[in-house]
């Protein structure tokens, strides 16, 4: 292991390394969502019930696309050593996160009744927004663990990798959502 | 990076919100046009390419200093 | 305990990982009222129970510590053989461990082989049930593609890849041991599978019936997920490594051509191996979550499986196979001592390779019911890669025709490679084409080629590699004698074996049965025959292999005078690899060319030349 890297910074070429290792891995990720969209075409095309809370899903779109602003924010913050605004906005983007949670769970609540998941509409809407949902959750973590750190003191200007890293997944989250909504609530 | 160029840097994002709000409200409309599907695509692809390049930074893997 | 305390640490939090993460979750749901389905059971606890393992074996120890803001643990980067079970993050220890691990489940995979040979030896049933042998079936191909999939890329691959640009180590060295530490789990849920009935659906797990069939199913799904994360992981690794750590000098047109074609099978890997995993989770959601998928009885389409199952399984068998091409060319380019003929045509070759498998996925299912209208195209594309394959071989031909052959064992396996993969190649045709495939689908015509391909194409240049780079990786020389007896008999009894087949399935012999009618007992006896001398021959690669790194004379550092960057550092390279980076000033195979040099080394060198 290299000084650097034990000292929790990173060199300029392994910064760059590490960017390109998780846009990689950010592209391998899409190719997943990508399957599970393609099924839904496959099996059943645009066809789409009328039940589906619409007023909702715009709704938590429009959340999870204000999270990313203040994920931008949060970053944007640290990189300029603003630490409060860092935080704040980090926070801002957990509780953001913690509202679309609570959006897709009404709305699974609602999906149950009107299309269960072993209806072929269901079966997309619930692993769709299932394997969305489960990404969400596991940035939501990261973030409120960027935001721990963050409040101990860690990163600042020129040292914030793991921010700027789960910022970027983070973002990687909505883009995602950006081509299921239209999938699941638009079409037909 | 200046902290005083803070400001401006937070102005962007805000701009790029904006013009994803728009388009997610023109997705709403582009539902019910012809072509509905070709459309919803394009707007996805372009929503893609904001956040891509303002809020993920995609040209820093080619020049790093940004 | 200082060598078995991660394993056997690995190995119980695994144990406590399966048991909360399956059997006590159930327990509690079931006892608040919920359902918790046995399947569900099943694929809980194998995910918390890889989890566990990996932190016991020191993930937790070397990594994740830091994530929670505590003092990160290490152990002596060199610590004898100790390394090699525990979670190390040298290429070298990582290479040696994919190689030994997946040489493991080559032999279990080819005895698994022997078992169904003897059991089609004769008509009717000698020695397994109908059952028994579907089991024995669908363990034996997934096996091997985990083989096929992981032992160049894993093994040869992270040893030579780095030493090769003049890296002192991968790009990100602890996701490298993470991918490799992912791999024992998989062999161990395979294997377990056959507690809870095994599955009887091949390795390509077909709905509707991988849908309704015996738990054993799930743990063959998690297995193949998980593998496949570790092969995504592994995949950006390469890319990373190659794209971002090549030495001063390295452009990318002095890469060696086996880093080349890593480079590609990475780039295939890394994208389409998330259909594969998305296909099986479907199946797997159809059967924990009462999913409409592929089920029949709700209204599934298990057509769309197949779809979203070749697209990444066509490409897997290049994936399989172009790093094979790298190797098998690199050792006759050092062998017939003269520079690689066609190098850029044959890197075009590779990225068109790429390009065209992830639009041929559909020549597989044209008798499955898919729309007529993909057909033609699918028939058009598939017949297209034979264009940058066909250059791939000329490479192989030019070369072999410019140069003065030196007949050394892996000249010996990389020559056996030319003549398997041109009777693979060809036979390909046949299932390309609609009008004859519809006849020789699912027949062991199909069997013959694709063995052709994978174990004559790609096994044989691993077998290649492995003789040409077992001096470098191991410091010791292997017996000349038997690797040329491993050589003369693998290559007669493979032959013996698969080309018969060919005539088998033209005659209506169907893969994937236990039994078969009288008419053609014959030429199954004849195959079964040849396939236990086949896997005989093994043997003799087996005691060379153990021996020879026990008890072998030293090897130099460069003992077949070669020109790239792996041969100019002592045998074993030393930790971290070079003491400097070395300045790379020319091709990677500089042959007959007097004066001309490939990298100078900084002067603490290792170089014996
Ligand atoms: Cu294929």
């Amino acid at each position: 292991m290299h000084p650097a890297e034990a000292a929790g910074r990173l060199s300029a070429h392994e910064l760059q390394n590490a960017r390109l290792g998780l846009w990689l891995f950010i592209v391998s990720e899409a190719a997943l969502f990508s399957a599970f969209i393609a099924a839904r075409y496959l099996n059943l095309g645009t066809s789409r019930p009328e039940e589906l809370n619409q007023l909702l899903g715009l709704g938590i779109t429009g959340v999870l696309l204000l999270s990313s602003l203040t994920a931008y924010r949060a970053e944007t913050c640290i990189a300029h050593g603003d630490r409060p605004g860092f935080l704040r906005n980090v926070l801002w983007t957990v509780l953001l996160a913690g509202v679309f949670l609570v959006g897709v769970v009404v709305e699974w609540g609602e999906g149950f009744h009107y299309f269960p998941p072993s209806t072929r509409y269901g079966t997309s809407f619930f692993s769709l927004t299932g394997l969305h949902g489960l990404h969400v959750l596991s940035g939501a973590v990261l973030l409120l663990g960027i935001y721990l750190h963050g409040r101990r003191g860690r990163y600042g200007p020129g040292e914030y990798w793991p921010v700027e890293g789960v910022v970027k997944y983070w973002h990687f989250v909505d883009v995602a959502w950006v081509f299921i909504y239209p999938t699941l609530y638009l079409v037909g | 990076m200046r902290p005083d160029r803070l400001p401006e840097k937070l102005s962007v994002g805000g701009r790029v919100f904006g013009a994803l709000g728009v388009l997610t409200a023109v997705e709403w409309f582009a539902a019910r046009w012809p072509g509905a599907l070709l459309w919803l695509t394009l707007i996805a692809l372009g929503k893609t390419a904001l956040i891509a390049e303002y809020f993920m930074h995609y040209s820093q893997l080619v020049r790093p200093e940004e | 305990m200082r060598v078995t305390g991660p394993v056997l640490k690995g190995l119980l939090y695994g144990a406590v990982g399966y048991v909360l993460g399956g059997p006590v979750l159930a327990a509690v749901v079931r006892a608040a009222g919920g359902s918790f389905p046995f399947d569900l059971e099943l694929a809980a606890g194998s995910v918390l129970g890889t989890v566990g393992w990996l932190a016991g074996v020191g993930m937790w120890d070397v990594w994740a510590r830091g994530w929670f803001g505590l003092p990160l643990r290490s152990w002596p980067e060199d610590d004898g053989v100790a390394r090699y079970f525990r979670f190390t993050t040298d290429h070298k220890v990582i290479g040696i461990q994919y190689l030994v691990t997946f040489l493991g489940l080559l032999f279990l995979g080819g005895a698994l082989a022997m078992l169904m040979r003897w059991e089609l030896m004769r008509p009717g049933m000698q020695l397994l049930t109908l059952n028994g042998f579907n089991q024995v079936m669908s363990l034996h191909g997934i096996i091997m593609i985990a083989v096929a999939v992981a032992i160049l890329l894993g093994g040869l691959g992270n040893y030579c890849v780095p030493l090769m640009i003049g890296a002192h180590d991968m790009a990100f060295p602890r996701v490298n041991a993470l991918s490799y530490w992912l791999t024992p789990p998989v062999a161990v849920m395979l294997l377990a599978s056959l507690l809870v009935g095994g599955w009887d659906s091949g390795w390509t797990a077909y709905p509707p019936l991988s849908t309704v069939n015996a738990p054993g199913q799930v743990l063959m799904i998690v297995a193949v997920v998980i593998f496949g994360l570790s092969s995504i992981l592994g995949g950006i690794n390469f890319l990373v490594t190659i794209a971002r750590m090549r030495a001063p000098g390295m452009t990318w047109g002095r890469l060696p051509i086996f880093v080349w074609s890593v480079f590609a099978a990475s780039l295939l890997s890394f994208v389409v191996t998330q259909y594969l995993a998305a296909s099986l989770l479907m199946v797997l959601l159809d059967r924990v979550a009462g999913m409409s998928y592929f089920h029949f009885a709700r209204g599934g389409t298990p057509v769309v499986y197949q779809q979203l199952f070749w697209f990444y399984s066509h490409p897997a068998v290049y994936i399989m196979i172009v790093p094979a091409f790298g190797a098998a060319l690199e050792v006759i380019t050092h062998f017939a001592r003269t520079p690689l003929y066609a190098y850029r045509w044959v890197v075009g070759a590779f990225l068109g390779i790429v390009g065209l498998s992830t639009i041929v996925w559909a020549h597989h299912n044209f008798t499955s019911g898919m729309p007529d209208w993909m057909h033609a195209p699918m028939l058009a594309t598939t017949e297209a890669i034979s264009v940058p394959t066909g250059l791939v071989f000329l490479s192989a031909l030019g070369t072999l025709l410019r140069g003065r052959l030196w007949l050394r064992t892996p000249m010996l396996f990389a020559l056996a490679w030319v003549w398997n993969f041109l009777i693979g190649g060809i036979t390909g045709i046949f299932n390309a084409d609609v009008a004859t495939d519809l006849h020789l689908h699912d027949t062991y015509f199909v069997v013959a080629h694709f063995h052709y391909t994978i174990m004559g194409g790609e096994i044989f240049a691993l077998l290649a590699a492995v003789y040409y780079w077992y001096p470098k990786i191991t410091g010791r020389m292997y017996d000349e004698r038997l690797g040329r007896l491993h050589f003369w008999w693998s290559f007669l009894a493979f032959n013996a074996t698969f080309l018969p087949m060919f005539w088998a399935g033209l005659h209506g012999m169907n893969r994937r049965i236990a039994d078969y009618p009288a008419a053609l007992g014959s030429v199954n006896l004849w195959t079964s025959l040849a396939a236990f001398l086949l896997g005989a021959s093994f043997l003799v690669f087996l005691y060379n292999f153990v021996v020879s790194w026990v008890r072998g004379p030293r090897a130099e550092a460069n003992p077949w005078q070669a020109s790239t960057l792996e041969w100019q550092v002592p045998s074993p390279p030393p930790v971290e690899n070079f003491p400097a980076p070395p300045a790379v000033v020319g091709a990677p195979y500089v042959y007959g060319m007097p004066g001309v040099r490939h990298a100078v080394l900084g002067a603490a060198g290792g170089s014996e030349r």
